[in-house]
Parts: structure tokens; sequence; C-alpha cells
């Protein structure tokens, strides 16, 4: 069975080393990542520095709940990650599909809640434009554009990550991983992990500009 | 000798401390701590970052060389913010 002996492409030694490539790969994957993100985040702080007053007021305008709801949801969607690789180290094969399901499920719900912010966002006239909220100061549009492109690229990021976790699932429901095979679901894992993090900085630097005042 | 992958007990108190630490980011956004929330509340999700990687993408358990790459986006990331603040900062005639 290949998922007892996984095949070893012949120029590596031997699977440990496989794997330990496929790692190494995906962290320079996720070290371009950061980059991409980080230039967004940068463009963020430069505006911020100059337009202070209005990324506070643009940030006053943004959902909460929403937001919060979906911070708790995504940390929770990393747990059950972690818990499908673990189930797969430990050789325990029906809980992960189990996990990964769970971690499916939450993937959708935070796009669900993300979904019903966006709507919200639309009606209180919060897109960059024409149309934009006239009681806000004209430079919070650049608080909302990155808001919008921020969030639409971290969303797209979840849909990529929903999209490799139904692959996962299905190879775990037919058996493929195991605890000598499950590079692939590891390697997801650390994708799903790394967009989760891009949310923790994007929660405190959009919803939580200068709340007290 | 560090163990091979963490437990499932670990993986709950991080998830637990996780959720916690966003709680207490979200409550200090209401207190008033001067120039001090933003780097407070950036500071607690660089401590939930670090947890994330480390024990959730287990690079406490990987070889050296992941820690290197691993650290790597986020050393030229910090090379990107300190040029770029080097110019906007030192703009006394803005």
């Amino acid at each position: 069975m290949p998922e007892e002996n996984p095949i070893v492409a012949e120029q590596f030694e031997d699977a440990q080393q496989q794997a330990e490539a496929a790692h190494l790969g995906m962290w320079t994957f996720i070290a371009t990542e950061i980059l991409f993100f980080g230039g967004l985040f940068l463009a963020y702080t430069v505006y911020r520095h100059f337009y202070f007053d209005a990324f506070v007021a643009g940030s006053r305008h943004t959902d909460l709940f929403f937001g919060t709801l979906n911070s708790i949801i995504l940390l929770t969607s990393s747990f059950t990650m972690a818990l499908a690789v673990h189930a797969a180290k430990e050789n325990r094969r029906r809980a992960i599909p189990f996990f990964l399901l769970l971690t499916i499920f939450f993937g959708f719900a935070f796009l669900v809640v993300k979904g019903f912010e966006y709507h919200k966002d639309i009606v209180d006239q919060l897109v960059p434009g024409a149309h934009f909220n006239p009681q806000l100061p004209p430079a919070a549009q650049i608080f909302f554009w990155l808001y919008w492109t921020m969030t639409g690229l971290h969303g797209l990021h979840i849909c990529i990550g929903l999209g490799l976790l139904f692959v996962m699932w299905l190879r775990a429901r037919r058996g493929q991983f195991s605890s000598t095979y499950h590079t692939p679901v590891e390697l997801t894992g650390l994708y799903w992990h790394f967009v989760d993090i891009v949310w923790l900085f994007l929660y405190p630097l959009l919803y939580l500009v200068q709340r007290h005042a | 000798m560090k163990p091979l992958h963490p437990t499932r007990k670990l993986f709950t108190i991080i998830w637990l401390v996780l959720v916690v630490m966003h709680f207490v980011i979200l409550g200090s956004a209401y207190l008033n701590l001067g120039f001090v929330n933003t780097p407070f509340m950036l500071t607690l999700a660089v401590v939930q970052m670090i947890l994330i990687i480390l024990i959730f993408m287990e690079v406490r358990y990987s070889a050296r060389v992941i820690w290197m790459f691993a650290a790597a986006g986020f050393f030229w990331l910090l090379i990107l913010f300190t040029l770029v603040a080097s110019d906007y900062l030192t703009r006394g005639w803005h």
C-alpha cells in the first residue's frame, strides 16, 4: 500500500528527507506570503501615519461584533486543523477527515459571517467612490480601500485554503494518510495557520483604532 | 529531548490562551492607554502569532533550517518597514 511506504522520489535519500524538503518549500512560500501581505500592512502604516483621524473615524464604522466573532471562528479552525495533523501522526485514521471537515465548517462559517458584514458595510456606504458615506472624512476612503483590499485578499486565501482542505478531506476519507505519510495534510495546515495569523493582525488594525475615545 | 510533536492537551491549552488573549486585546481597546494602546495590542498579536508558529505549526519541533526559513520572511519584512520608516519618520518638513 502506497500510504504505508510513501513513494520516495529519486533525488531523496529517504521519506523523511523528502518530507523535510516539502516543509522547507512550504515555508519558503509562506515567506513570500508574509511579504505579499507585508506590502499592504506597510501601506496601512504609512497612510495611518498621515491620516490618523480619518483612520479612527473609519475604524469606528467597522462592525466589531462580526470582526470578533470571525476571530474566534478562525482561532478555533486553527485548533481543529492542528488536531487533524495530530490525528494523522497518531495514526487515528478516522479522526483525520473528521477534524478536516470541522476545519472546513469553520472556514465556511468565517466566509458567511464576512458576507453579512460586507453587506452591512455596503448598506452603510463604506465602499470608496462617488457614493462613499458623506458623514466620514474623505481620507477615510483610504482606510476603507485598505479594509476591502486586505480583508478581500484574506478572504481569497480562506477560499484557497478551503479548496485545499476539501481535497485533503477527500484523500483522508480514502485512507491515504497515516502516521507514516501525511505531508500534504501538514502543509495544508501550515497554510491555514498562516492565514489565521494574518487575521490576528488585521483585527486590531482595522477594527480597534482608538475605540475608547 | 524535545517530544516529537505536541499533545492534544497542549493544543487545547494554546487554543484557550489564544482566545483569552483575543478578548484581552478587545478589552484593551476600550481603555485609554494613550499612545500605548496600539503597541500593546500588536505585542499581544505577536505573542499569539509566535504561539501559533511554535505549537500549531510545530516549528518548535522542527529542524533548525525550518526555524531559519520561518524567521526569514519576518526578517525581510522588518527591512521593508525599517527602510520605509527611515524616510517617512525623518520628514521634518512635512
